[in-house]
């Protein structure tokens, strides 16, 4: 398909949301710019490839991420009419690598959320099965892949919020390790967790945008990182993988069955699989949420109304002005910010968050010991497949139990991608966990299982 | 390993917080925010505890914070980044309805 034809095809499975006149069937996209997707194919068509990897390729981009004169909302209702002033990196460079940017996609408000109900513009519905979520928080960015409609979407994931989607929707995701993909433009809410990320059709496509989008970049310091080699034919032969013990506790059946049937595959392609035990993981559930909580809840107070977000009308006091400003904020996020607070005022930081960082640090070591043993590890991405829409949303607690095995690797800067597997009825998803900046690693063996999987 | 101690959070707690991050609640609001951070925090009190209590301070204790002036090469560096400015300024959109 040439560039032009890509875009067409990709409006018209939006229909009517393509013009901006309603939703699209999945609520995947909050802002749709078909001009600029027309004249951006037009342009690039003429220019011809160039080299660049991603040519002529659709892309969506996650609604907390900047792109200049576009809106950016962060699936809330504070921001519904603030408009970036600047594109962030990684969206930039996606598009010098001939990337077709369509639009900006839906998400659970402030990347608060595993399911995609968060957000103040209504719940992405997953393309598999439109009575059931997407997974979250790049909910819309998984949907608009999983429709057919983008051939990449870039998200960002704090706790999971590319690998919950990419299993439940189906499609490959990475999270890559903190310092390889600019923060720059990324709305960053939870800063010691929290990274840009690809999703994609394929596992080549994800390689291709992963490879564009990372490297050093002198607006965000902390990116420094480079992918490095890529040998997306390596194959499993000497490929040493263990398989993590307690990723495997409590996960539905059919999730654990296509998980191990997919090692299996995997093992006889000559790879060598070992069990591996990190009891720690048990602890990942708590420091994950605390720390992302107090990160939270200092990140969220630029949204006051001045500074970002809707100023408020009420006259008074300055404190009332600001709370009344922040009365859109959705009901995880004030949970959130309540619990962050109260984690980290003097009198509860020691028993909540200083114990949370510890927990983290003897979480991380232990994977590190782990992956000392191995090249890479391997478990079930998610403990159950796609829930239906509204099953949770009255429970925290039970929503929070779904990003079980995806926090971890947040928690010890691990790369981690979701492969989906051969399964019967929902997608499944393999997760694999790499050594901290050994991100083409991971890819490589995603690669692999996903050449075995289109074989089985 | 289990916490022996049931987290209570009260209504008055919930209101004192909120204050505190800037957040107004409705009465039905608080009541069951204080019932969810209970909760939460109960669930998540399985967490062990630091060895030793909370970690060792740094070998090296931190530098004293002084104000000291930056480099010119970093100020016209950092400049350098800001979409838009007027001279050594930063433009910014006009915000609010003056």
């Amino acid at each position: 398909m040439t560039p032009t034809e890509r875009v067409e095809a990709a409006l018209r499975a939006l229909g009517p949301a393509a013009e901006g006149r309603r939703a699209d069937p999945w609520n995947a996209f909050l802002d749709v710019d078909a001009a600029g997707a027309r004249a951006r194919a037009q342009a690039i068509e003429a220019e011809g490839p160039r080299g660049r990897p991603l040519h002529g390729l659709v892309v969506s981009v996650k609604d907390n991420l900047a792109v200049a004169g576009r809106r950016m909302t962060c699936g809330s209702r504070h921001l519904e009419r603030y408009v970036a002033p600047y594109t962030a990196t990684a969206v930039r460079r996606l598009e010098d690598a001939g990337a077709i940017l369509l639009g900006k996609t839906n998400l659970d408000e402030f990347a608060a959320g595993s399911s995609g109900e968060n957000s103040a513009f209504g719940p992405t519905r997953n393309p598999r099965d439109p009575e059931r979520v997407p997974g979250g928080s790049s909910s819309g960015a998984a949907a608009s892949v999983a429709a057919g409609v983008a051939d990449v979407a870039l998200g960002s994931d704090t706790g999971g919020s590319v690998r919950c989607p990419g299993a439940f929707c189906g499609v490959a995701a990475l999270r890559p390790t903190r310092g390889l993909v600019s923060r720059h433009g990324l709305a960053d809410l939870a800063m010691s967790l929290e990274t840009p990320a690809p999703l994609a059709r394929d596992v080549a496509t994800l390689a291709a945008a992963l490879a564009a989008i990372s490297g050093p970049d002198p607006r965000d310091p902390t990116a420094r990182r480079t992918l490095g080699t890529l040998d997306l034919a390596h194959g499993a032969r000497g490929l040493r993988v263990g398989v993590l013990r307690e990723y495997f506790e409590g996960v539905e059946p059919a999730t654990e069955r296509a998980v191990r049937e997919a090692l299996a595959r995997l093992e006889n392609a000559g790879a060598t699989l070992v069990e591996v035990s990190v009891p720690e993981t048990r602890d990942s559930l708590a420091a994950y949420y605390l720390v992302n909580y107090v990160e939270f809840a200092s990140a969220m107070q630029r949204f006051d109304g001045f500074r970002f977000g809707t100023p408020a009308a009420a006259e008074g006091a300055l404190e009332e002005a600001v709370a009344a400003g922040r009365a859109s904020f959705g009901p995880e996020v004030r949970r959130r910010i309540l619990l962050g607070t109260y984690a980290s005022e003097q009198e509860h930081a020691a028993r909540w968050y200083t114990t949370a960082v510890a927990a983290r640090g003897r979480l991380a070591a232990s994977f590190r010991r782990a992956l000392a043993q191995v090249d890479l590890l391997a478990g079930p991405t998610m403990p159950f497949r796609a829930f239906r829409l509204g099953e949770k949303t009255d429970d925290p607690l039970a929503m929070y139990a779904a990003d079980v095995l995806t926090v971890t690797a947040n928690l010890a800067d691990l790369p981690a991608g979701t492969v989906p597997v051969r399964a019967q009825g929902l997608p499944v998803g393999l997760q694999l966990l790499g050594r901290g900046g050994e991100d083409a690693r991971v890819l490589e063996a995603m690669a692999e299982v996903e050449r075995l999987e289109v074989e089985a | 390993m289990a916490s022996d101690k049931v987290e209570s959070v009260s209504v008055a707690e919930v209101r004192r917080l909120a204050r505190a991050a800037r957040l107004t609640l409705a009465p039905d609001e608080e009541t069951r925010l204080a019932r969810d951070l209970a909760r939460i925090l109960e669930a998540f009190s399985t967490l062990a505890p630091a060895e030793g209590g909370a970690p060792a301070p740094a070998a090296a204790p931190p530098r004293e914070d002084l104000v000291a002036p930056a480099a010119p090469e970093t100020v016209d560096r950092i400049l350098a980044m800001v979409p838009r400015r007027s001279g050594r300024h930063t433009k910014v959109p006009r915000r609010g309805g003056a």
